[in-house]
């Protein structure tokens, strides 16, 4: 930084600069976003179908959440719900292995008495599906996983004289769901537990190393390293991942929207949140579009996401507390958060 | 560092090359459009002026020989509503291949058609966004299943009369396709150029294996009504020790099946049924439990066509399909489920039923689908339009060659007529070249939808068959099975303000 | 002597670990690679191959004809013209965004004027708001209101503001970059614009860098707001989109073809990872790509 006279001076002569550099970043940021996210908070205020455009009040609101005398509202109510439970069951299913798988490589990666050779070779290689196009993911698992008898694995069960299996399930009611999610589960970990690893690495590395000659010194062994230095090191950047990573679930969209394999419809399993709105405004037809319904479960996911990053955050703060002194104001406090999520930025 | 500046280099190039590519973006579209266009059509551009000019002639006239005498339909005259200063007709579609036949037989010269989407159900989807895109449309295709829904909305259809079209033209035509044609408040707004409907088409050397048939009209007894069909379907699936069916799929049952239907989806904007659709779902769980319906197969998908075939894993899987007149054609269904490989024109021989299959009318007269053609309000191209309309719809010279070179069942009782008297129509993929129209006809002849079709159709066939398919496949009671698919339906129903009870 | 032992003993069951970890990690490796592998082994043989063999650890000799056969599977298939929309909208968003968005980290940085901090911190905020909540109003408004389907406008523009880009940028900048040099500048007569251009953008190379790389394969993957956009005409499609339109073709089915579509739909952005590993590798944790 250049001294506090210095910028005092630049300060006054070269404000309005300022607010020019940073105009076209404000500028597009409210056209195609702020004003986007308020269109859709309008249009969740507005009806569906033929009513598009008519001022219907919370109606889309108690709709979705709670539906209504008609069964159609209910059976909207019962998709809204039942995608909800989708993308948390998805989100779990593929966040929990794929934390533990990350946590387990990067602490072996890191760690400096164990000798793995080609480290730097498995990095590039467990990354890469995380490079890879979401479609042609998808294309991929279905050529080798899927209902058909072409799929690679149907082909090889039915060569050998076995019945096919009907991987992507048909219906909630059938009792092979697991068959799709756990596919879908497999292909999320497949694809993002590479790039989750790398953030845990330069977590662990960010540590300062003497903690871990010490704890050498005093003869620790690699378990207690782990429990007692490297995990809770490591928390803010676990919670940091959790909070991506919960965002990240609730945006799922490209695997579970093109895991089918006959070109009709979406897998119900598979019927995420933003599947749910994706499949609500984007049909062309006016007479079905509904602007109203993907309105209101977008605000819905907002919400959600506003509420779980909040969580998070207090939680991680709250704990720093507690060490420190409790009497500070809130203000202070949120002023403090904000700072502290720049330094947690800086760290990775 | 030196690698970063690779990096940057590298960026640095790319970014040049977006640019440049940003910059020519429009002007190389207009010209990849031009190139899908064909050369022989740059040239008639050329000598366009000069036709315009005669035809204008040959319509004056022609117009006089319509006030004259009616019988003789004569190619329209645009009424002036719509702009006729376009330089090309364009044709929005899902079915291209079909169009390609289309333009062989048209006198238009300067068409080009626009694939918009890869099935009816992606274009119904799409078509509102290209149309509010601003590109060139002069007419578009509609299936049956949604038709309607352009028909009765006055910014995406303009009246078939602005082209110079009206009822009267149709009198050869199915007339159930005028009533589809035809918006709520009694406008003609589309015409088909075919007519749909279906057969069941089956294997023919199963069925001399199984069942000792060997004509056609021998199958016709075995399959005449659907207490039939399911007995037949016994005795194949017992002779061929519980791997054949008689039926590919559910959805293909329910088309056959679904146009016994007295009562339409909605009426008056609620949702109503009648007990063919609760005696469809009792007979197809009792039929798919036996496994006299193909289990695991959807159609569209590429086991559908995999069942077909006499070789392979899902060999023989199925004695035959409920086919409509277009899946018959060169480049329908019926080619793929016999190898057919559009590349090489040739017939997988490890598909093995090339020519294997014939047609008979099957349980009932029923139809599936068809395709209207809607005129948009866009339209800029009115006497290229009406001339296109005129030759698909109307001529029946141009209809009879498409017909016959397509094989392709088209919306004129006369011609249909001449062409199966003639008996020019011999179509390679069933057995001993069987001529398909004759038992089309009868079920075309038998189609009314006389206040059966609505817009909605479509949907909730969609609804139905899923909620069928859930039942067959994972058990459950029928009347669950009745209110998943209320369920079902009343969900994609109920922004249009349904009710479904 | 103990000690040697003990010592020793020591570092043998370290090695045994190692090496147990080796084969484990090993294990995961393959599970990342075989798919692929799988994939372009596939995408050699010819779909009658592949229905006695579904899964082939050779090479075949169809890839040629495969690739020739993919255009029965999808008439509309370009291979050329999808990778051209695909470089057109991420070659332009990758120089918008991070052009636009070290703009603004350096007016972040450099100026200090009332609404820095606030607007900073809306950025911050902002950063977290997922593209599936204003999607809806986000095509109601494009498609229905300006009319905008089947452009690249809506996909490119936004690019602009990228707040996480903008929200790295200013980390670096106040880590490593000194400010002296703009009051050089200053000095020198050079106009603030021109001192950011030709002084300060040089200088941001390594940051500028990685985000370019990140931002180029995000926007090429970029599958959902495309989809939204560029639905209805087939000469606009891009990779993704093309890629899906073969998949989901119901007639012609040829394995070999799908392979192959699917084989050259990943081959451009593997081909720049396997160059810019390096730097893709160390950039991730720098906070590049984020699901």
């Amino acid at each position: 930084m250049a001294s506090t006279a210095q910028s005092s001076i630049k300060s006054v002569s070269y404000a309005k600069y300022g607010y020019i550099f940073i105009a076209p970043f404000f500028l597009v940021y409210c056209f195609f976003q702020v004003w986007p996210l308020i269109n859709t908070f309008i249009l969740s205020f507005q009806g569906n179908g033929i009513e598009t455009g008519e001022w219907v009040g919370l109606s889309n609101y108690s709709t979705i959440l709670f539906g209504g005398d008609s069964r159609g509202a209910e059976a909207v109510s019962s998709d809204f719900w039942h995608s909800l439970l989708n993308t948390v069951i998805l989100w779990v299913g593929n966040f929990i292995p794929q934390i533990t798988l990350s946590l387990l490589l990067a602490v072996w990666f890191t760690d400096s008495k164990l000798h793995i050779p080609g480290k730097g070779f498995f990095k590039v290689v467990m990354y890469l599906p995380n490079i890879i196009t979401a479609v042609s993911v998808s294309s991929l698992f279905l050529c080798l996983i899927s209902n058909q008898s072409t799929s690679a694995i149907n082909g090889i069960l039915l060569n050998s004289g076995r019945d096919a299996i009907q991987f992507e399930g048909t219906s909630i009611f059938s009792g092979d769901a697991g068959w799709s999610r756990g596919i879908v589960m497999f292909i999320q970990t497949w694809m993002w537990f590479g790039n989750t690893m790398l953030m845990m690495m330069s977590g662990i590395m960010g540590i300062n190393p003497s903690l871990f000659e010490a704890a050498s010194i005093d003869g620790a062994s690699s378990g207690q390293t782990l429990r007692r230095i490297t995990l809770p090191l490591l928390r803010p950047m676990v919670v940091y991942t959790l909070i991506t990573s919960m965002i990240g679930g609730l945006q799922m969209f490209d695997i579970p929207y093109l895991y089918h394999s006959s070109a009709s419809t979406i897998n119900e399993h598979l019927m995420t949140v933003a599947c749910f709105i994706y499949d609500k405004f984007h049909t062309g037809n006016e007479n079905t579009v509904s602007y109203g319904y993907a309105g209101a479960a977008s605000i819905m996911l907002f919400i959600i996401t506003i509420i779980l990053g909040t969580i998070v955050f207090r939680m991680n703060r709250d704990e720093d507390e507690h060490r420190k002194k409790k009497e500070r104001k809130a203000l202070i406090k949120e002023n403090k958060a904000k700072i502290r999520l720049e330094k947690q930025g800086g760290v990775f | 560092m030196n690698k970063l500046k690779r990096t940057l280099a590298l960026m640095a190039a790319l970014a040049m090359t977006a640019t440049a590519f940003v910059g020519c973006g429009d002007d190389e579209e207009s010209s990849s459009e031009a190139e899908e266009s064909s050369e022989a059509e740059e040239s008639s551009e050329a000598e366009e002026s000069t036709d315009a000019e005669e035809s204008t002639d040959a319509e004056e006239s022609s117009e006089e020989d319509a006030d004259a005498d009616m019988d003789t339909a004569s190619v329209p005259t645009p009424d002036g509503t719509l702009a006729d200063d376009g330089d090309q007709l364009t044709i929005l579609c899902w079915t291209d291949t079909d169009l390609n036949e289309m333009l062989d037989v048209t006198s238009v010269e300067n068409a080009v058609y626009q694939n918009v989407g890869s099935s009816g159900d992606e274009a119904n989807e799409q078509y509102v966004q290209y149309f509010s895109s601003g590109s060139d449309v002069d007419l578009y295709f509609c299936d049956a299943d949604w038709t309607m829904a352009y028909v009765n909305n006055d910014d995406y259809s303009a009246p078939l009369s602005a082209l110079g079209i009206d009822e009267s033209y149709y009198s050869d035509a199915y007339s159930y396709t005028v009533a589809v044609g035809t918006s709520d408040d009694g406008v003609l707004k589309a015409a088909s150029y075919q007519a749909a409907g279906g057969v069941y088409a089956y294997r023919a050397d199963l069925a001399e294996e199984y069942l000792g048939v060997t004509s056609p009209d021998e199958m016709q007894e075995k399959v005449s009504d659907w207490d039939t069909f399911w007995a037949t379907a016994a005795e194949v699936y017992e002779a061929s020790d519980g791997v054949t069916a008689m039926a590919d799929t559910i959805a293909g049952v329910w088309r056959a099946y679904g146009c016994n239907r007295t009562t339409p989806w909605v009426t008056d904007g609620t949702f109503t049924y009648d007990e063919t659709l609760t005696d469809f779902i009792d007979m197809v769980y009792e039929n798919y439990s036996a496994g006299y319906i193909a289990n695991g197969i959807e159609q569209w998908s590429n086991d559908w066509y995999a069942i077909g075939f006499s070789t392979g894993t899902l060999a023989n899987k199925t004695m035959g399909y409920f086919f409509p007149s277009w899946s018959l054609t060169s480049t329908g269904q019926l080619a793929a489920a016999e190898g057919y490989d559009s590349e090489s024109d040739t017939f997988d021989e490890g598909a093995g039923t090339y020519g294997q299959y014939a047609v008979t009318e099957g349980p009932s007269g029923w139809y599936w689908g068809g395709t209207w053609i809607c005129v948009s309000p866009l339209c800029d191209n009115a006497t290229a339009a009406a001339q296109f309309m005129y030759d698909m719809t109307i001529d029946p010279d141009t209809m009879k060659e498409y017909a016959v070179n397509h094989s392709d069942f088209v919306n004129n009782q006369t011609v249909m007529a001449e062409i199966i008297a003639d008996g020019t129509n011999s179509n390679n993929l069933l057995v001993d070249s069987q001529d398909q129209f004759v038992a089309l006809s009868d079920s075309a002849a038998a189609i009314d939808l006389d206040g059966i079709a609505t817009e909605y159709d479509g949907t909730v066939t969609t609804a139905l068959v899923d909620a069928v398919t859930a039942y067959c496949t994972s058990g459950g009671t029928a009347e669950e099975c009745l209110e998943t698919f209320l369920d079902n339906a009343a969900s994609e129903l109920e922004s249009a303000g349904i009710v479904v009870e | 002597m103990e000690n040697v032992g003990v010592s020793q003993n020591y570092m043998m069951k370290q090695r045994v670990k190692s090496g147990i970890y080796f084969v484990i990690c090993v294990i995961i490796a393959l599970i990342c690679l075989v798919p692929i592998y799988i994939m372009i082994m596939n995408a050699t043989h010819t779909h009658a191959e592949l229905i006695v063999t579904p899964v082939n650890w050779l090479p075949g000799s169809n890839i040629v004809s495969n690739i020739k056969a993919i255009t029965t599977q999808y008439s509309d298939w370009n291979i050329w013209r999808a990778y051209r929309n695909s470089l057109v909208i991420a070659g332009s968003c990758t120089i918008l965004t991070v052009f636009f968005s070290a703009m603004t980290a350096y007016g972040l940085t450099i100026y200090n004027f009332k609404i820095r901090d606030g607007a900073y911190t809306l950025i911050l905020a902002v950063m977290m708001i997922p593209i599936q909540v204003t999607s809806t109003g986000f095509v109601q408004f494009m498609v229905g209101t300006l009319g905008l389907s089947d452009s690249f406008i809506p996909l490119i523009v936004p690019s602009i503001a990228a707040p996480a880009v903008v929200f790295y940028i200013r980390q670096y900048m106040k880590s490593s970059f000194p400010l002296d040099i703009v009051e050089a500048a200053r000095i020198d007569g050079c106009s603030e614009f021109r001192t950011f251009v030709s002084i300060s953008l040089p200088m941001m190379r390594p940051a500028i860098a990685v985000q370019a790389i990140f931002a180029f394969v995000q926007n090429w993957n970029n599958y959902y707001t495309q989809n939204m956009i560029l639905l209805s005409k087939s000469n606009r499609f891009t990779m993704p989109m093309m890629l899906q339109k073969v998949v989901n073709v119901d007639k012609n089915i040829n394995m070999g073809a799908r392979y192959a579509a699917i084989m050259l739909s990943i081959l451009p952005v593997v081909v720049i990872y396997i160059c810019l590993s390096r730097f893709i590798i160390g950039g991730v944790a720098l906070g590049g790509v984020k699901e």
